[in-house]
């Protein structure tokens, strides 16, 4: 094999031959320090994460290419696999990447993802992809990826840390039996005896609460929540000794609604990705999703006898699936609106839903027909609950909590809170709801004599520090001499940097050609890919100077 | 003159970076040492005093310990342009009530003091007033929060701005809907979007700090003022705003006109907003700015113009739903001396006096023979015979355009090219089951109206509140032609006041003044216009209801009408909204009417108006000459909108009858009329001409036999040549229906098509020519004809070369098409 410096060298001019020889001496550098780990998918995971799985996921997969797991980046998208092992300038994931190729990504003139990042991918890629962790064995399909149980351990109920300000609630619950009361707080459950109404402590929970819900037997509760574009959490928790008995990781985003099947042994969640994930509880792994919701996933609910689950849609869509194979059994044709809530009748003949369109439907689950519906909260119904008793309770955006008869009929206002009510519940041991608001506040009303109390909430003492707000002060207009205007960069720079990126490009180019003769010797390749970076390098600093300043709104369109 | 060195000036400024060679490199070395060379001995004479120093805003008031307040010290040079100083300047303020860094006013204590600012020994004083600077600090939603949103680019049409929002969250379009956009913000889900209890774990927050998956990626940096504002917003409760919390009313930009020198200067921009409560404040870092012509000059988002190469740009900055702008002159950066240039009338003052600014010089006067054919064709729609030009040529009165402007004007068919124009404004046309018996009811009342010298403004005033039958009255033809108040309100404001509010109807004008408010309320005026089939099946009915209402689709209120970028008028009981729009669309009240009257009549001799489309002035589409508009403007008022005297204004003025070739300076310019520009003829007129030089006539419907294009009724042509040549379809009020814009059909139709081949043959003009002159004649009669010149020497060698002495009239028939098919036929130079 020749010597490719001596070739570049005299086949390209001899102003560039010298920087071909520093990238090239740049590129034996690096080679002989020592061999780092390969990265882990982990940490390319983040990466992914942070640049292309918002649109490249299980649910969305733009392109058919989903980059959540090593399996799905190997199986490709449209164009076919989206990294070759050990092939990283093969591989479109990198070359896309790294700007090489078009489309470049991520796409929109947006920016190449950080170099580090980029490496990264690249040294992954090198590494073999697949060499670094053992594929699963089951080979399981995309939808089965997100979950990974994690091991029991031990929660110590803790005190309730007190909340530094009103904050809207944003889940709640009432254990079936033992009128315990589970609401969201800052960071954590907090736990309240509704028999002594007394505070009994918290759950630390990790992000934002977005729904509680005690199993069909109270033995469990599920908790729901993480944060948003981010990270989701599904807990279970023993009552009692308030263990975890389960905990599921969802990496997409933090789901709105999840629900505990009455067997305890499925569990399932939905959120703004539109997808209702089912798993179950034992080991995590995921059953089956569903995918009718067009909207995001606001509500969702097994039916008592186990058969059916049902979920709601911020765009008004309502879907019945079967619990046990995710077959879909019904979609339910009515709402307008976002359905913000949904409960079954304990004997399962009737679903009942609840709309920003200010309606409650019931339906007959037997003739899959709705059987009633009532303007119920005219502004907006958010909250709704059924109970084994009867009863059916709703609150809404006017602040008020009703309960109502089957048919629809008012029994009775069961009180005006301050502020639009999210979340209620029925404490059927007590006959009476308990609702919270976006204001904060907690309040019990009583079905016997339609009074309402607020609950204490722990706050702390101590009024928030504001934030310091400085205003910076502005840049100002360089001050030009009339007679001689200031010229940041000289054209002469510029076009030596131009005949530099020529030279670059050139020497790219036939190191390229020299790396596909030689297919054996991997130094090559990295040469040509440092060779690649510097150029790309290079021209980023071009645009930057023959743009700037540049005007990077880009709000002119209409 | 010194232009040798604007040539490769100039190919260079519009070459790219990457084009450049070491030719251009040395090119330019030589450039700098000529330009350098030549201002010495103008530095020598002006030195380093500025001979104006001015200080924006003139008066500082703070108000609140956050209100701060940019200043812009400019230079006026004595060549007219103006540098941003304030970086050098220095700045004291006594007593000391505000301190001041970077050119920023802060408050200190709360009193009344002056800021003095020195620079190049001159001293100027502003007052500056100081209050509530120790009050504790309370955002609102609207005047703190959505301006970081909006400056954010959150609300903009491809994010969360779009009717149907982004990823599943919306914003009102540039913010036009702050308490929507509270709402959804804070209610709209329960948790998810912000979290009062620990505000910066909001996902607000984190999305716009790019911490977690955002398509929008990262907006704003951890600890900048955005994000700080963000979390005392939330962390004080993210309250919604009260309802007496002020209210932006309007705002100032600093300066209003920047005239750089050269390339490679900078000027900072100050964005003032007032507030409903008297208030100010310095909104200039939520200010979004947008420029129009980067290779002129560009904009960073903080509002500092850079200049880059000669020519105008608009800066816009909108703040809320306000939106004004700077605009901007980049000189070419080399000596210039303003020509003397001898005016014709005012037109030309205004039109050098702009000229000087851009450091552009006008191009010489057109000599006899392009003048007739070129006013011919714009006043009569045809072409000189050649009787015409010789006696033309022959007359030695040195007022001699002056009288064939005259004699031109006199003539029937100026206002016909007139009624053709207003009948594409009106779009006169059938449509909405209008019969042909109303079309031509129609066609007949405007010409006769016109004809008859109503003045615009009357002939506007009866059709816009006409009443009754289509066929008894037809002016209310106008009512059946849009019958939707919203378009009908569209539509007037764009034909009669020159501007395009349609975006207002969903959302406020993001490059404009427009807001909904205005929109709803413009639409009012049409809200009670009633509608009845009369007896006659093919009549309808238009009358005055006296009930009915516009609704705002924001807050579902009832709009009253309002005049566009005017007044609530007060109505009486029972008086019909259209007799109120009337009597202000016209007036003086509304300037817009007779600046966009002068603007059409403007653009019908040049080819562009002074506002350009004609149709589309906005605060970001400015007029290219303002003074020479309004001057236009107040002349068509004293002249009660007689199209013909400011038409003779135009066509006097030294500027209409420029030559169309360009100089050095002039080149790239097309906005400032530093030239005449080579305009195509519209396809009636155009058709007219091949019929006149070819002696023949076409049918059209509707029109008798011998019936100029020009006088087509209605919208459809019924014949290809006008479609082809771009006749207008009158289907929508805009002014870009008329096309003159060259298509591959045409030049088929013109080469191989019946028109030309045909009416050469059935007019038998060469036949009948040759019976009366020799072969050359005849050849430099058809030259005359088509061209308003005699053939050259050099043209006429060439002819004669080909012409065969036993049959000439072949090859005669042949030069003739080969005439018609010629750019110098086609086009208007």
């Amino acid at each position: 094999m020749g010597d490719p410096r001596t070739r570049l060298c005299s086949t390209t001019d001899w102003k560039s031959a010298t920087l071909v020889l520093f990238c090239l001496a740049g590129a034996t550098r690096s080679e002989e320090s020592p061999a780092q780990p390969a990265p882990s998918f982990l940490e390319v995971k983040a990466v992914l994460k942070k640049h292309c799985v918002g649109c490249h996921n299980a649910e969305e997969a733009r392109g058919e290419l989903d980059l959540t797991t090593q399996e799905s980046i190997l199986m490709g998208g449209v164009g076919g696999p989206a990294a070759v092992a050990g092939r990283p300038e093969e591989s479109p994931l990198y070359r896309l990447a790294a700007h090489l190729d078009e489309p470049r990504m991520p796409p929109g003139n947006r920016p190449r993802i950080p170099q580090r990042d980029l490496a990264l991918l690249h040294d992954w890629i090198k590494a073999g992809i697949a060499s670094s962790s053992p594929p699963s064995e089951q080979a399981p399909s995309r939808e089965e990826m997100p979950a990974s149980p994690v091991q029991p351990n031990h929660v110590t109920l803790v005190s309730p840390n007190p909340i530094a300000r009103p904050t809207p609630i944003t889940a709640l619950a009432v254990h079936p039996t033992t009128g315990i009361l589970a609401v969201s707080g800052q960071q954590q459950i907090l736990l309240y005896d509704l028999g002594s109404s007394t505070w009994s402590g918290a759950i630390p929970f990790e992000g934002e609460l977005h729904s509680l819900r005690f199993s069909t037997d109270g033995k469990i509760l599920l908790a729901v929540g993480g944060v948003g574009a981010e990270s989701g959490r599904i807990v279970g928790y023993n009552v009692g000794t308030w263990t975890t008995f389960f905990s599921i990781q969802d990496d997409t985003d933090a789901p709105l609604s999840a629900d505990i099947s009455p067997s305890n042994e499925l569990v399932a969640w939905g959120g703004p990705n539109r997808v209702v994930k089912v798993a179950t509880t034992k080991d995590g792994q995921i059953k089956y999703t569903l995918t009718k919701a067009t909207d995001w996933v606001m509500c969702l609910k097994f039916s008592p006898d186990g058969l059916l689950l049902a979920y709601g849609d911020r765009f008004g869509g309502l879907h019945v699936a079967e619990a046990q194979s995710g077959k879909d059994f019904a979609t339910l044709r009515g709402h307008a609106k976002s359905v913000t809530s949904i409960d079954w009748r304990p004997d399962a003949n009737v679903l009942a839903t609840a709309s920003e369109d200010g309606t409650v439907r019931l339906w007959d689950m037997q003739q899959l027909s709705e059987l009633t519906k009532w303007d119920a909260h005219p502004e907006g119904v958010l909250a709704l609950a059924l109970d084994a008793k009867g009863l059916l309770a709703t609150a809404g955006r006017d602040r008020r909590v009703r309960s109502w008869t089957e048919d629809g009929q008012l029994r009775a206002d069961l009180g005006v809170s301050q502020d639009a009510i999210f979340e209620l519940a029925i404490n059927s041991r007590d006959n009476e709801v308990v609702s919270g608001d976006w204001s904060g506040r907690l309040a019990r009303h009583s079905l016997n004599d339609r009074q309402s109390s607020s609950i204490d909430i722990p706050m702390g003492s101590a009024s928030p520090a504001l934030p310091s707000l400085d205003v910076p002060a502005p840049s100002l207009a360089k001050v030009s001499d009339a007679s001689q205007p200031n010229r940041p960069v000289s054209a002469s720079d510029i076009d030596r940097k131009l005949a530099a990126l020529r030279a670059i490009e050139t020497a790219a180019e036939l190191m390229k050609e020299e790396a596909a003769r030689h297919p054996n010797d991997p130094s090559l390749t990295k040469a040509y890919l440092q060779i690649c970076e510097a150029a790309i390098a290079m021209k980023a600093d071009l645009f930057k100077i023959e743009s700037s300043p540049i005007n990077t709104d880009g709000q002119a369109s209409h | 003159m010194i232009c040798i060195p604007h040539d490769p000036m100039i190919a260079m400024t519009r070459m790219s970076i990457r084009e450049k060679s070491t030719l251009d490199l040395a090119c330019r070395r030589i450039l700098v040492l000529i330009a350098l060379t030549s201002l010495m001995p103008l530095r020598a004479s002006a030195e380093e005093r500025p001979t104006s120093l001015e200080i924006l805003p003139s008066s500082i008031s703070l108000t609140g310990p956050r209100d701060r307040q940019g200043i812009v010290v400019l230079f006026h040079g004595e060549d007219g342009s103006t540098r941003d100083v304030t970086a050098s300047a220095r700045f004291d303020v006594k007593p000391r009530v505000a301190s001041v860094t970077s050119g920023f006013v802060s408050p200190s204590e709360d009193g009344s003091g002056e800021l003095s600012v020195e620079y190049a020994d001159q001293v100027l004083r502003v007052p500056v007033k100081v209050t509530g600077s120790h009050d504790p600090i309370k955002l609102d939603f609207r005047n703190d929060v959505l301006p970081v949103l909006t400056k954010s680019g959150c609300n903009t049409g491809k994010c969360h701005g779009s009717a149907a929002g982004k990823d599943g969250f919306r914003l009102s379009l540039f913010g036009y809907d702050p308490a929507g956009d509270y709402y959804r913000l804070t209610r709209e889900t329960g948790g998810r979007r912000i979290q009062l209890a620990d505000p910066d774990h909001s996902l607000l927050v984190n999305k716009a700090l790019g911490r977690v998956n955002h398509t929008g990626g990262q907006l704003f940096d951890e600890g900048s003022e955005s994000h700080a504002i963000l979390l005392h917003w939330l962390t004080a409760g993210a309250q919604s705003d009260a309802e007496d919390a002020p209210k932006p009313t309007s705002i100032d930009v600093f300066p209003p006109e920047a005239i750089f020198s050269s390339s490679e200067q900078e000027h900072r921009i100050v964005v003032r907003a007032n507030y409903s409560d008297g208030s100010d404040r310095d909104v200039t870092r939520f200010t979004v700015f947008v420029g129009n012509n980067d290779s002129a000059a560009t904009v960073s988002p903080a509002g500092i113009v850079s200049s880059h190469g000669a020519g105008e740009a608009f800066i816009l900055a909108r703040f809320d739903k306000f939106t004004a702008g700077t605009s901007v002159i980049v000189r070419p950066g080399t000596p210039f001396h303003s020509p003397e240039t001898p005016a014709h009338n005012a037109i030309d003052e205004l039109v050098y006096e702009k000229l000087n600014k851009l450091h552009v010089e006008p191009s010489p006067l057109c000599s006899d023979e392009v003048f007739l054919r070129r006013v011919n064709i714009d006043l009569a729609g045809l072409l000189p015979t050649s009787a015409e030009q010789n006696e033309f040529l022959r007359d030695t009165d040195p007022d001699k355009r002056t009288k064939v402007i005259d004699r031109l004007l006199a003539r029937r068919e100026f206002l016909d090219l007139w009624i053709m124009r207003l009948g594409e404004l009106l779009q006169l046309r059938s449509n909405n089951g209008m019969s042909d018996k109303g079309l031509l009811l129609y066609d007949r009342w405007l010409r006769d109206q016109v004809h008859q010298g109503k003045p615009l403004d009357e002939l506007l005033a009866e059709l816009l509140q006409a009443q009754g039958g289509t066929f008894e009255n037809p002016a209310v033809n106008y009512f059946q032609t849009e019958t939707s108040p919203q378009i009908l309100a569209e539509n007037i404001a764009q034909v009669f006041l020159g501007t395009r509010i349609q975006c207002a109807q969903c959302h406020n004008h993001p490059f404009d003044r427009w807001t909904m408010d205005d929109y709803y309320g413009f639409a009012s005026f049409f809200s009670q216009v009633g509608y009845k089939i009369a007896q006659d099946p093919r009549e309808l009915t238009v009358f005055n209801t006296g009930t009915g209402q516009m609704f705002h689709p924001v807050d579902k209120q009832a709009v009253a009408p309002k005049y566009l970028g005017g007044e609530v008028p007060s109505i009486q009981p029972g008086e019909d909204y259209r007799a109120v729009l009337v009597r202000w669309l016209a007036s003086k009240e509304n300037p817009a009417f007779a600046r966009n009257f002068a603007n059409i009549v403007w653009s019908h001799f040049f080819g562009r108006g002074i506002v350009e489309p004609v149709d589309d002035a906005r605060v970001s589409n400015p007029a290219s000459n303002a003074a020479l508009l309004n001057e236009l403007a107040r002349r068509s008022a004293n002249y009660k909108f007689d199209v013909r005297q400011l038409a003779r204004d135009i066509c006097m003025s030294r500027t209409y009858q420029q030559v169309t070739q360009t100089n050095p300076t002039n080149a790239r310019d097309q906005r400032n009329f530093a030239r005449q520009i080579v305009r195509r003829m519209r396809a009636e007129v155009l058709l007219d001409c091949i019929n006149q030089v070819t002696e023949t006539t076409t049918d059209f419907a509707g029109l008798p036999l011998g019936g100029r294009a020009i006088e087509v009724p209605g919208g459809r042509s019924m014949n290809y040549f006008l479609e082809t040549f771009g006749r207008s379809p009158r289907s929508t009020a805009c002014s870009c229906d008329v096309k003159t814009s060259p298509t591959l059909s045409q030049a088929l139709h013109l080469l191989n098509g019946e028109t030309t081949t045909n009416k050469i043959a059935t007019g038998r003009v060469v036949e009948t020519l040759l019976a009366k002159m020799k072969p050359m004649d005849v050849a430099a009669e058809l030259y005359r004809r088509c061209y308003g010149r005699a053939p050259t020497a050099e043209e006429s060698t060439a002819i004669a070369q080909r012409i065969p002495a036993d049959d000439p009239r072949p090859a005669l028939e042949d030069m003739f098409w080969a005439l018609l098919n010629s750019n110098e036929f086609l086009f208007n130079h």
